[in-house]
């Protein structure tokens, strides 16, 4: 229909009035000197300034997004640490992982920051340096050995490995002894996650008897803790593990217990009640069994099995994982 | 017969791409070179008479704004300053002139004029024609009317369009398909155009 509307217009606009070439050619014209308003070109600086208006926007918007991208960069933290040594200080971490603010926590951190400055750092680096400034300055010291390192925030669980390890090389090339207790939160709306490694000494061979059935790795050893459980303290819930790390506490009712391989199913074990022994267990200051149920949720049975509140440690597992540098 | 094929040979070198105009004319006729004015005048009458048309919708005032216009290239041809575009100078020329004759001038609103008893198209004499003519004139605002009748009319790509109007390639594409878009679909409402929709 186009080629329709097009031939009809031609033809419409060919037998309209003409101009005639001949008549225009018979006026006589007066040169001009100059151009008027009819003959005024049109101004080739406005057109370029306007290509140039242009141009520039389309340039000012690529500077704002850079500017954007750099400020979402490196310019608004997603991670934080704690860093306590007492000095105790708040670091927060850009997602370039460079530092991006440290807040002093208490007053000695406040007059160590006193003419430093760590901003824009490699926070490995600004951690390093913060550790050595501390042992430097006397801060890290034979009655102060603890280094608390709480990462929150996103990549926290890999933020936490690396500045655990680059403290501990660290602390190791210089021959210091200091425990680094390091824990991270992955996500606000995760629960805190505990990063788990060894507990910090082995129990003395002298423990009084807990009770419960014998180590599975150490049968020999009744009242040994059962380190080797460890791996199962991520779960402290898991009370099916309960009844292994019970070994070591009763050994007159070990018959029973062995019986037991879950902890609802303790209801025999009726061993000993000397559940203060359970040194290694940081959170059970109460082992005698009641308070301990708050720690193993499914040890809904912990006040009929006294013996399963004699489980050592490794069955409640500490929120901070605990390095010795010894 | 001859009359008819006049007629549609006519149309054909009419919707031929317009060709391209040479700068280096405009010094010539400066200097008063009759030939090369002709020249001029015979590749870009079409297109200056479709703009002036599309602008004014009255054919007996186009004629007289064409003319004016090429008398006014020929007083001032000497003092062009080449810029690429020379279709744009005639269309300044043409364009200004235009609006000082409708501010000089009370001109009648094109929708007063009965369409059965409308005089100044009756040069027109196919009835479909005029029709077509008369409502692309009636129904398409002033720059719609400019994209067709320089496309349709005179033959200019819309990249010409574009570059002798100042106006970016992409405006010119869309105004013009919006245009055609309009037209059709007012025409089709005609009842004189009802064989047009099964052809």
């Amino acid at each position: 229909m186009e080629d329709k509307i097009k031939a009809s217009l031609c033809r419409a606009v060919s037998m309209l009035p003409q101009p005639d070439f001949d008549t225009i050619c018979a006026i006589p014209v007066i040169k001009m000197t100059e151009h008027d308003d009819i003959t005024m070109q049109a101004n080739n600086a406005l057109l370029v300034f306007r290509k140039v208006i242009t141009y520039a926007s389309a340039v000012a918007a690529m500077l704002v997004l850079c500017c954007c991208a750099y400020v979402f960069q490196y310019a608004s933290p997603i991670s934080f640490i704690e860093y306590s040594v007492n000095p105790s200080f708040e670091i927060s971490v850009t997602r370039a992982q460079t530092l991006f603010e440290i807040t002093p926590k208490n007053k000695d951190a406040a007059d160590f920051l006193v003419g430093r400055s760590y901003k824009g750092w490699n926070i490995e680096k600004a951690v390093e340096s913060l550790t050595l400034s501390m042992i430097e300055e006397g801060f890290l010291t034979a009655e102060n050995q603890l280094i608390k390192l709480r990462v929150s925030g996103k990549n926290a669980q890999t933020l936490e490995t690396f500045l655990y390890a680059d403290i501990d090389t660290l602390l190791r090339e210089r021959g210091i002894t200091a425990t680094i207790s390091t824990s991270f939160t992955q996500d606000p709306q995760v629960n805190e996650t505990v990063h788990t490694g060894p507990p910090a000494s082995p129990l003395p061979q002298n423990e009084p008897d807990r009770g419960g059935p014998p180590h599975p790795d150490d049968p020999d050893d009744t009242n040994a803790p059962s380190d080797t459980d460890d791996s199962d303290d991520t779960d402290d819930s898991d009370d099916s593990d309960d009844s292994d790390d019970s070994g070591s506490s009763d050994d007159s009712d070990d018959s029973d217990d062995s019986d037991d391989s879950d902890d609802t199913d303790n209801t025999d074990d009726s061993g000993s009640t000397d559940d203060s022994d359970d040194s290694d267990d940081t959170d059970n200051t109460d082992d005698s069994g009641s308070a301990d149920d708050s720690d193993d949720s499914d040890d809904s049975d912990d006040s009929d099995s006294p013996d399963d509140t004699d489980v050592p440690d490794a069955a409640d597992a500490p929120e901070d994982t605990t390095h010795d540098l010894d | 017969m001859l009359l008819f094929l006049s007629v549609v040979t006519a149309t054909d070198q009419v919707a031929e791409q317009c060709p391209v105009i040479d700068e280096a004319l405009f010094p010539l006729i400066g200097n008063g070179d009759i030939k090369a004015f002709e020249l001029l005048y015979r590749q870009s009458e079409r297109a200056v008479y479709a703009f002036v048309l599309s602008i004014l919708r009255n054919p007996d005032a186009t004629c007289d704004i064409v003319q004016d216009t090429y008398v006014r290239v020929r007083s001032a041809a000497h003092l062009y300053k080449p810029q690429g575009k020379p279709l744009a100078w005639l269309f300044t020329i043409a364009r200004n002139l235009c609006y000082n004759s409708k501010r000089q001038t009370a001109m009648i609103s094109f929708d007063e004029y009965n369409l059965e008893n409308d005089r100044i198209f009756s040069c027109v004499s196919d009835y479909e024609d005029r029709i077509v003519l008369t409502e692309a004139l009636k129904i398409l605002n002033e720059l719609e009317r400019k994209v067709i009748f320089l496309h349709l009319v005179s033959g200019l790509t819309h990249k010409e369009i574009s570059l002798s109007m100042n106006q970016p390639l992409s405006t010119v594409l869309s105004r013009y398909n919006r245009a055609l878009r309009k037209l059709k679909k007012h025409l089709l409402e005609q009842e004189v155009f009802e064989e047009w929709r099964t052809k």
